[in-house]
């Protein structure tokens, strides 16, 4: 056996140890593996800078603050001017409040049409609110290939969700998704996004730079950029009140 | 042609000659290959137009050419209906090619919410079972001022789909996906399509299917003609491929330069088939008799130094009249011209070379002759025309004459009906769309200010107040009314807000917004006011423009300073403000009020509100405590909310701050804290909390009470239940801004004004179809005549040969003054058509005259040339005939008007020739046989 026939049979047994290791992935505990490295934290702040491009229009880069815990979050924008103080809080998926500091008064906005674009960007409400996917998406395994498995998720029977179907590219070592496109119910392909240079905290990852573009309205699309990250800081909870929202302190 | 003639029937030079043809012909079919088309109808847009130049830039900038509306006969409230609506407009919506498609299955509504704010949803999420529910659901939907008459009738038996095209999309393309999607979904129903992409996409796939239908029938007419004619297939044959040559160069011409083809360069093959293919028979049609008395080599001598000039002279008339379309202000009409004249200048190469060369090489020879009698009635009118000039003549003048005052009345006029028949797709859509929605035709104010400035806005919506009222206009859209609704949602009231950081916000949340791309530009500093026309009356439109152009010259504000509200001229502007609001919002719920009435509720809303309802600010204060939005959480306590409320209103508006923290104090009196806080941070919260909400409801107090003195003063009374009168009260809010708008004429224009839109595009594409057609049908006649007076070396020949064509054009143009066909885009393009063909006649027969000399050479002549040109006549007549046979409205025009003129050419030249040619005498002998043959059938 030369050098040469090691080799090959080397290559061979990496090859069939993808293999294998491909047919060994569950789809279920991989989405699993997703929600729960999702949701490692008790709060965080985010400060994004959110940079739109819209085909014959230009481009708008927005700059905003987001502080989370549990469900709860509030987003503070800093830039542009126009919209400089406004600040959103969200309990729940319907229930918002929004702090409008040109009329010095905070808004209850119960919003049902949560599937359009977030102030004119490719990202929609859903798509900035949604954390978890295995109790809403029944996953099977599309391919496996360079240490990613591709998922293809499926909407479970009752569950009103924005995409019935997703694809979800996920790191298997972190359980980290790097892309997600999205679909509605005929097969049409409506949005990609990408969640890139993941950045760590402990066990706790997340993505520095995400980009989603909007298929059905091509050259469009929208970057977010993480421009400072705190993780489990002790966010109080008197930060996600109307009182906070309107002080701003 | 002498040099030509001895050179080219040596055989080499033949040989070299039918080589260099074919190669430069093959390459030329070659670099056709490469030509692109060109597909945009803007380009059909004159340039150096100031208003047309306006028109590009406001749709490049707002792309109001870029909405197609989709109009269905159906009620969108039927469950069934419904459904597929939903699935259709979810379908376009996720189109690549659609940016955004619009219709009341994911219009967005807004109510206020039961425990305070508002709650967004669709306007209509789904159609329910239960009959009441249904009914409410409906009356919920015609509740909708901004929904009615736009995505659903008022009868509510059609509705639209507004579909947005995404950027840069092909028209056609974003046309075919919206109409596939659509009757994917509405396979039953009548559905008209409407809107600047399906109006495109018609005129251009209707004129190419019928140029792709109707030109090869042409060609073969034109062909079946020639052998009917002439009887022989060879010759036939090569003059046909000496024309396919032709193209074959201009094709390729074109294709080395890079320039696209066009849609009028369509006709180029049935123009160069009926005028050009003559050239090469001419040739053969003189050879093939001479061939039998004399021999190959010395009859296509004698063939070309006889019937060569005159051919040149021909085809360079042809060429002249073609090239005078370089006049033009449209740039594919200037291609048009250009390369069908180098089409018909390489078919004339080609038919003094070619041919010829064809001949010696093929080793042609005499041919059997067949024998055509000239019509019995061409003699008489020649001989008429000759012994009676002088009535003949005056005839003619008078004719002439006629014909002139005629085409005086002859007007340009650009709209829809130049482009498509009133049966037509886009006509049936019209009519609906008129009849549904009030319209589809827009005219345009195109305005450039600060529209983040609220009294800009402010002024802008009450000069579309007053476009409104004009009883030809079927509704207004502007900005200023988008901004209100969102307002409404942050404030409670449906108007323009106070200051700009409010403004900007507003915009904020709009962004991305396709149909506020139709109103604004994204930086604030343009905006379209959009005035649907309510008339399908030409004449109407034009009256309508003209008042929106008084009405903007006169009456919108150009130059003004902000001032305080208690200047007396910011106050004046306030109150007009207030006044137009109230008078439109009655006209639209079908209480217009006259001028007295509507200055009666001026003098009204100039006086001091009185008797405010303190009861309403007290009950909305208390409303307000007990909301999700207030900071402090009173939903508990009720009582406690309202004893604040009753402490807080006892204090009158705008209480100090000492004042406001008294009354609190006395609210919770007794009390230490509230919900787990010290009172004092409970009473800093509630001074912030309540602060906007209170000089809200007292403001609103002031508008009831304005509206209720001010709608009685116009002898409107309206019930405060009703909607119309919450609608006034929110307008009238605007009285107690801060600032207003004072005209400042010493002031810099800081608000500019255009009108625009498709009646202004029309009028600019008549201005210059009249402009086109001045110079090109002066170069074109100064040319011909030019050439003419060289060709015969004599200015009376030259203005003899050209007179026919004069005749014609009177003719012609006087019959389209008498049957009320408007001068427009296509036909402008027929005078440079008739010159350049029709004078060919004229040529033919003042050549031949001039050759016999003599008494006898009106009839020699005419025996000569008789059969040639009705040949010809009839060879183009049919081709352009069978034109009108398809359905595209310009083709129709231009066709048949040119297959009329060029009978009328025949006829003039047979009549006008002889009347005017009669002085001309010499001896000479008087041509014998009134018989002739090939050698004299289309002979020049």
């Amino acid at each position: 056996m030369t050098v040469r026939h090691l080799t090959s049979f080397a290559s061979l047994c990496l090859a069939l140890t993808f293999t294998l290791d491909a047919r060994a992935a569950d789809p279920v505990a991989t989405l699993e593996g997703v929600d729960e490295s999702l949701n490692r934290w008790k709060d965080q702040f985010f400060s994004y800078e959110m940079i739109d491009v819209t085909p014959g229009k230009g481009e708008r880069t927005l700059a905003l603050d987001v502080y989370m815990k549990g469900e709860k979050r509030v987003t503070a924008f800093t830039a542009p001017a126009d919209v400089k103080n406004t600040r959103v809080l969200i309990l729940s998926d319907t229930q918002m409040y929004v702090y409008l500091p040109a009329y010095k008064k905070v808004r209850r906005v119960a919003s049902h049409v949560t599937a359009q674009g977030f102030m004119g960007t490719a990202y929609s409400q859903d798509d900035l609110a949604v954390t978890t996917y295995a109790d809403k998406y029944t996953p099977t395994v599309v391919e496996e290939k360079d240490g990613n498995v591709k998922l293809e998720l499926k909407v479970k029977d009752g569950k009103d969700v924005a995409y019935p179907k997703v694809h979800m590219t996920v790191e298997s070592a972190r359980k980290l998704p790097v892309e997600m496109t999205y679909f509605d119910d005929k097969g049409t392909k409506l949005k990609t996004e990408q969640r890139t240079d993941y950045k760590c905290d402990g066990d706790v990852c997340v993505p520095f730079t995400m980009k989603m573009v909007d298929h059905t309205s091509p050259g469009h699309e929208t970057r977010l950029v993480t421009k400072a990250w705190k993780l489990d800081s002790g966010l109080k909870d008197r930060i996600f009140t109307r009182r906070y929202l309107q002080r701003g302190r | 042609m002498t040099w030509l003639s001895r050179w080219i029937v040596r055989p080499g030079a033949a040989w070299t000659v039918v080589v260099l043809c074919l190669l430069v012909s093959a390459a030329g079919g070659l670099f056709a290959l490469d030509v692109e088309q060109d597909d945009d109808l803007l380009a059909f847009l004159p340039e150096g137009n100031a208003e047309v130049a306006a028109f590009r830039e406001i749709n490049e900038s707002f792309g109001g050419l870029d909405v197609a509306l989709v109009g269905i006969e159906a009620d969108p409230l039927d469950p069934g209906v419904f459904a597929r609506l939903k699935a259709a407009t979810r379908a376009l919506d996720d189109a690549p090619e659609v940016e955004r498609a619009l219709s009341l299955a994911n219009v967005d509504d807004f109510t206020p919410a039961p425990g305070g704010g508002i709650e967004t949803d669709f306007l209509v999420r789904e159609i329910p079972d239960d009959p009441a529910a249904r009914a409410e659901l409906r009356e919920k939907v015609f509740s909708r001022d901004l929904v009615v008459g736009q995505l659903v009738s008022e009868s509510g038996g059609a509705f639209t789909i507004l579909c947005f095209a995404s950027h840069g999309q092909d028209p056609r393309d974003f046309a075919a996906v919206v109409q596939s999607k659509v009757r994917e979904h509405f396979e039953t129903e009548t559905i008209y399509w409407g809107g600047a992409p399906f109006i495109s996409t018609y005129i251009y796939s209707t004129t190419q299917r019928d140029l792709r239908q109707l030109t090869p029938w042409a060609v073969l007419a034109v062909v079946l003609l020639v052998f009917l004619a002439f009887r022989d297939v060879l010759g036939a044959g090569l003059a046909l491929v000496s024309t396919g040559m032709g193209i074959c160069v201009s094709m390729g011409l074109m294709g080395a330069l890079g320039v696209k083809y066009n849609i009028v360069l369509s006709s180029m093959p049935v123009i160069l088939f009926s005028v050009g293919s003559a050239y090469g028979i001419h040739v053969l049609a003189r050879f093939y008799p001479l061939a039998q008395a004399m021999g190959r080599t010395e009859a296509l001598q004698q063939t070309l130094r006889s019937v060569g000039p005159t051919v040149v002279a021909a085809g360079l008339t042809t060429v002249c009249g073609l090239l005078s379309f370089l006049a033009m202000d449209i740039a594919p009409m200037r291609t048009f011209g250009l390369f069908t004249a180098v089409g018909i200048f390489a078919t004339l190469v080609f038919a003094l070379t070619f041919v010829p060369a064809a001949i010696v090489v093929l080793g042609l020879g005499h041919r059997r002759v067949s024998e055509v009698r000239v019509s019995d009635a061409l003699l008489p009118m020649v001989e008429l025309a000759q012994s009676r000039r002088i009535a003949v003549g005056g005839a003619l003048l008078a004719l002439a004459v006629l014909g002139g005052w005629y085409a005086s009345r002859v007007d340009t006029r650009m709209d829809q009906s130049a482009f498509f028949a009133p049966d037509s797709e886009p006509a049936l859509a019209d009519r609906f769309f008129l009849e549904n929605f009030g319209g589809s035709q827009y005219i345009q104010v195109h305005l450039r200010g600060d529209f983040e400035d609220p009294h800009v806005l402010r002024e802008l919506t009450r000069f579309a107040d007053e476009i409104a009222a004009h009883p030809k206009v079927a509704g207004v859209q502007h900005v200023g009314q988008v901004i209100g609704l969102i307002n409404e949602a942050m404030e409670g009231a449906r108007r323009v807000p106070d200051d700009a950081p409010k403004v900007q916000l507003l915009y904020t949340f709009l962004a991305g917004r396709a149909s506020l791309d139709q109103l604004v530009t994204r930086d604030h500093r343009q905006a379209v006011l959009h005035v649907k026309i309510g008339t399908s009356d030409i004449s109407d439109v034009g009256a309508l423009l003209a008042d929106v152009e008084d009405l903007t010259a006169r009456r919108l504000v150009r130059g003004y300073r902000v001032v305080s509200s208690a200047d007396p001229a910011g106050r004046g502007r306030l109150v007009d403000y207030a006044e137009a609001r109230l008078r439109t919002l009655l006209a639209r719920a079908g209480q217009r009020i006259d001028a007295r009435a509507s200055a009666q509720a001026r003098a009204a809303l100039e006086a001091r509100p009185e008797a405010l309802d303190r009861a309403a600010v007290q009950a909305g204060l208390r409303r307000f405590l007990t909301s999700e939005e207030s900071i402090v959480d009173l939903t508990e306590a009720p009582e406690r909310a309202d004893r604040i409320a009753a402490e807080v209103v006892a204090l009158g508006p705008a209480p100090a701050s000492e004042a406001l923290d008294a009354a609190l104090t006395r609210a919770f009196e007794g009390a230490q804290t509230f919900g787990g806080d010290p009172l004092s941070l409970v009473r800093e919260d509630l001074v912030m909390s309540i602060e906007t909400p209170l000089a809200e409801l007292w403001r609103r107090a002031r508008s009831d009470a304005r509206a209720r003195s001010a709608l009685a003063a116009a002898g409107r009374p309206v019930s405060e239940a009703e909607p119309l009168f919450a609608r006034i009260s929110d307008e009238l809010e605007t009285l107690d801004a801060p600032t207003a708008l004072a005209p400042d004429s010493e002031a810099p224009d800081r608000i500019l004004a255009q009108v625009n839109g498709l009646p202004v595009l029309h009028r600019g594409l008549s201005h210059s179809a009249t402009r086109n057609q001045i110079y090109s049908l002066a170069i074109a006649l100064s040319l011909v005549v030019v050439l003419l007076t060289i060709t015969f070396r004599s200015v009376r020949l030259g203005l003899v040969a050209a007179s026919p064509t004069v005749l014609t054009l009177l003719v012609i143009y006087g019959g389209m003054g008498w049957l009320g066909v408007h001068l427009d885009i296509g036909t402008s393009m027929l005078a440079s058509i008739i010159i350049g063909a029709g004078v060919d006649y004229a040529v033919h027969l003042v050549a031949a005259w001039r050759d016999h000399r003599g008494p006898g050479a009106a009839a020699a002549a005419v025996q000569k040339t008789g059969p040639a040109i009705w040949t010809n006549a009839l060879m183009v007549a049919a081709g352009f005939f069978l034109l009108t046979l398809g359905d595209a409205r310009t083709l129709q025009n231009v066709g048949g008007l040119t297959a009329a003129a060029m009978l009328t050419a025949a006829i003039s030249t047979f009549l006008a020739v002889p009347v005017l040619m009669a002085r001309a005498r010499a001896p000479a002998e008087e041509p014998a046989a009134a018989a002739i043959s090939k050698d004299n059938l289309l002979e020049g």
